[in-house]
């Protein structure tokens, strides 16, 4: 699905990544940590074609075809959705218009198929906000949009970037569990999560971001649960 | 003052308040969306006008005049677009003195090729001539002018604010970043936007023709006064485009009638005044 190998990032100046790997597998979750600054946010812009970050050196590969370099169109039309950092709705735009202007359909016929109505049923939020401007929504509901407009694209891999930062604890809970729902239909996620019990608890598999601007552990959700070891060294949790 | 005088004043203002829409509307959407603060949409008007009036001449075709204006200068802004401003894109200034320049190249190439004699459009009959409101007579055209812009008004709204093609416009106004992340080709809707906005400055160019001279300068005339409209109703709002114009029209109108020797203090102060109290115009966003 996607592959990242050997990446180098530069980001003003100072690498950011030094050589980082990683994997995300057909149907499955990646979860991706590490303390803030260790370059998560620049490997999902590098992955998705956004700048700032340079790519230095390196590959990423989406399907076997490689993408490094690709403009952010290209590859959100390749099948990589985002859901960025900050959430960044179309404010002027209403509930339902910020999710017919980005919604296609997608030529991969194995994954169940995404519209507005079907996001309407996975968020039913959404479906009663839907003639209201999203910039008056609550960051809870925004982030809901952020989602239902990156399915909309009818992606084949979902990037995720920090999708429950600064939300109140029961808008968390009520996220955690459309992703859980989102795993089971059997799409490919990136997550980068700062809520460590989270993305344990979501992804099947979780790569971790060291000081070094490398993946420094790479493993099962489950093999971290057990041994929580590489946690305290690399995240100091 | 007469009341047959004052609703002919009002009626004056309304409908060179029209034209004014014709030509500021466009000007506002290219800013809206692109950033760029087109110095040459005044050019586009006069390269326009002068293919509106050929085409007319040649075809005694008001409404073939009326396309080839339009069509002409679209096509003129998707090349302008496409091959000059996008190599600089994002460069604010270079941005706008690259306009500056092509506005000074098309003004030369207009009096090289249509001379410098003050041309007009003879309005068909159709619109010519002038109807009988409540015991005054009052020229047809300029009521089409005003209804024309009128008309646009709604179909601008509708488009921009009812349609799939205006979310996508707006999409790109709020985060073009994320729309073409979300694989929304927001480079296309630009030429786009930017052709629709040119064929508009060209539209009234040659329905300008028949209400005020075509001639040299007369680019930069209407440029300024598209420039007071924006900046008055706000950079980037059609509302405001849309009040502005109205604004602006009137004002012209009544100071020309009243004290024709300050018409330019009349329209630029209240501006100036507006500046200091609203800087970013009656419906502009704060930057």
């Amino acid at each position: 699905m996607l592959s990242v190998t050997d990446l180098h990032v530069a980001y003003g100046g100072a690498g950011v990544l030094r050589g980082a790997s990683l994997e995300v597998r057909e149907g499955e979750t990646l979860g991706l940590l590490g303390r803030n600054g260790m370059g998560k946010t620049t490997l999902v812009k590098a992955i998705c074609g956004l700048r700032p970050p340079t790519i230095g050196s390196g590959s990423i590969r989406l399907d076997g075809v490689e993408t490094t370099g690709w403009s952010s169109l290209a590859i959100a039309r390749r099948g990589v959705g985002l859901v960025p950092q900050g959430r960044r709705v179309f404010g002027s735009l209403t509930v339902e218009e910020n999710l017919r202007v980005v919604a296609r359909s997608s030529a991969d016929g194995r994954l169940p198929a995404w519209d507005v109505p079907a996001v309407y049923d996975f968020f039913p939020r959404l479906a009663e906000r839907r003639r209201q401007a999203s910039r008056v929504l609550s960051g809870g509901e925004q982030q809901m949009l952020a989602i239902g407009r990156a399915l909309v694209t009818n992606p084949h891999l979902l990037v995720m970037d920090e999708p429950t930062e600064g939300l109140a604890p029961a808008v968390v809970d009520l996220i955690a569990d459309r992703l859980r729902e989102l795993c089971r239909v059997g799409i490919a996620v990136l997550l980068t999560e700062q809520n460590v019990d989270l993305a344990l608890e979501v992804s099947d598999r979780i790569a971790v971001l060291g000081d070094a601007g490398t993946v420094a552990w790479q493993g099962t959700a489950a093999q971290l649960r057990a041994d929580p070891v590489p946690l305290h060294e690399h995240l100091g949790v | 003052m007469s009341l047959t005088t004052l609703a002919t004043q009002v009626l004056n203002g309304v409908s060179f308040g029209g034209l004014l829409f014709l030509v500021s509307s466009g000007f506002t959407l290219i800013f809206g969306l692109l950033r760029v603060v087109n110095l040459a949409h005044g050019a586009l008007y006069l390269v326009g006008a002068y293919v509106g009036i050929a085409t007319y001449t040649a075809t005694s075709s008001f409404v073939l005049g009326a396309a080839a204006a339009a069509g002409s200068v679209a096509l003129l802004g998707i090349g302008l677009e496409r091959t000059v401003l996008r190599r600089v894109r994002g460069r604010e200034l270079s941005e706008v003195l690259l306009t500056v320049g092509v506005s000074l190249v098309l003004a030369d190439l207009c009096l090289a090729l249509f001379g410098g004699d003050p041309k007009q459009v003879d309005v068909p009959s159709a619109l010519a001539g002038s109807v009988t409101l409540g015991g005054f007579a009052y020229p047809r055209y300029r009521l089409f002018v005003a209804a024309l812009a009128i008309a646009l008004a709604v179909v601008l709204y509708v488009l921009t604010q009812r349609t799939k093609l205006g979310a996508t416009i707006r999409a790109g106004v709020d985060d073009r970043e994320i729309a073409n992340a979300l694989g929304v080709d927001i480079s296309r809707v630009f030429t786009g936007v930017f052709a629709f906005g040119a064929a508009l400055a060209g539209l009234a160019g040659f329905i300008g023709g028949g209400m005020l001279a075509i001639l040299p300068g007369a680019d930069v005339d209407i440029l300024l006064l598209a420039l007071v409209v924006v900046i008055v109703g706000g950079l980037g709002s059609v509302k405001g485009a849309a009040i502005g114009s109205l604004l602006i029209g009137l004002i012209d109108a009544f100071s020309k009638a009243w004290i024709p020797d300050l018409a330019y203090f009349t329209v630029f102060a209240p501006m100036a005044l507006l500046l200091l109290l609203r800087p970013s115009g009656l419906f502009g966003k704060a930057a």
